[in-house]
């Protein structure tokens, strides 16, 4: 799915639960769409593509907001509970962690919608259970 | 130069994946241009184009061969056929004792008989080409799959890092105190609880089924969020400051 054309659809949607989507697009050297859920106090999920994925990523937290001690834990943890948070996987881009879906271009918005939504809570619910390792 | 030539191939013989390790932990500008500058990427697109461009070949050579093998098929039956007709015919020219034309009819059988056992050995050898040939197709397309991933590793990783740049860059315009996560929660869970105090729910509740004393405390509540809603607006604007 063309981006634009998502933000345009997004923009109008409203799910069974009654979020909406605010979208802005970022310039920059690739085509990135910011997406906040409004009804949802949550993360901004930020949205690219490349040739075969859509990539939605929330930013959770950087290096330096680690308690330092805590540090192997917290990603011990981390590898621990991947596998059980759905739709979503952590990564780390540069020095910040991040909680991403990454869906096949031939996505249906549907799909997309289900990746952002759940991205949000997810993110939401690792935040809150990663706190104590953060400054 | 001739060192750095023989690093780079070594460079990008490895698997892309542990390239792309290397880079991360490395992090030297070096290796980043040969994972992920202009030059990686355009040599592992050559290789695509040149694995798509052997695919092509190969299935043009499979077409022709297959076509080969219709064509000497069709010649193969029509011998056959023929030699059936003139094995008939040897028949009625024996039981009319014509002895002669027999004879000529099994020279022209025998010949027949020839180009058919030349056709049946083509036969063969195009069917071990169109064998070979599958197989070579086969592994163009596995080859072909195989660069289409590495590119695809290497453009999400350029893409995202691209990406980062650009909403780092954002956010820090503007406002770099949302990049801390704990902010964030904290900022959320006070909303939340805003939320909680004053919504029409909330307090529909309250004048149906709570107590005077559960409706104190709910207003305590409410007075202590919006107290934690006005520090949190001093803060931010100090942290603006």
């Amino acid at each position: 799915m063309n981006l634009a054309d998502f933000v345009i659809r997004l923009s109008q949607f409203r799910t069974n639960e009654g979020y909406t989507f605010e979208c802005q697009s970022i310039d920059g050297e690739v085509e990135v769409l910011q997406v906040e859920m409004a009804g949802f106090d949550g993360f901004p999920v930020y949205i690219t593509k490349t040739n075969i994925q859509i990539i939605c990523i929330i930013y959770l937290w950087s290096e330096a907001e680690i308690i330092e001690e805590s540090r192997v834990e917290m990603l011990e943890m981390m590898l621990d509970t991947s596998i059980s948070i759905p739709l979503s996987s952590y990564a780390r881009v540069g020095d910040r962690y991040v909680l991403f879906g990454a869906l096949s271009v031939s996505s249906d918005f549907d799909k997309i919608v289900e990746e952002v939504v759940t991205l949000n809570e997810n993110a939401l619910d690792v935040v809150s259970a990663m706190e104590d390792f953060l400054l | 130069m001739n060192d750095n030539k023989s690093n780079e191939n070594e460079i990008t013989g490895m698997h892309i994946l542990k390239k792309i390790i290397a880079t991360i932990r490395a992090e030297s500008q070096e290796l980043t241009d040969a994972v992920m500058g202009s030059y990686g990427t355009r040599k592992i697109e050559l290789e695509y184009e040149s694995a798509q461009s052997k695919l092509k070949e190969a299935k043009l050579a499979l077409t022709e061969m297959m076509r080969k093998e219709r064509q000497s098929t069709h010649i193969f039956d029509i011998i056959v056929e023929k030699i059936s007709q003139k094995e008939l015919l040897i028949d009625e020219a024996l039981s009319h004792n014509n002895e002669q034309e027999a004879m000529k009819l099994a020279f022209e059988v025998v010949d027949l008989e020839l180009n058919r056992d030349f056709q049946a050995e083509s036969i063969s050898s195009i069917a071990k080409n169109i064998a070979y040939l599958q197989g070579q197709l086969e592994q163009s397309e596995r080859e072909l799959k195989e660069i289409n991933r590495q590119l695809t590793m290497l453009n999400t990783t350029e893409n995202v890092r691209k990406a980062t740049a650009t909403i780092m860059g954002n956010i820090d315009e503007a406002d770099a105190s949302l990049l801390s996560a704990k902010k964030s929660l904290d900022r959320i869970r006070s909303k939340q609880k805003g939320k909680v105090g004053s919504s029409p729910l909330n307090k529909q509740l309250i004048k149906g089924f709570g107590s005077e004393s559960s409706v104190q405390k709910s207003s305590s509540c409410e007075s202590e969020v919006s107290k934690n809603s006005a520090l949190d607006v001093i803060k931010r604007i100090q942290d603006k400051r």
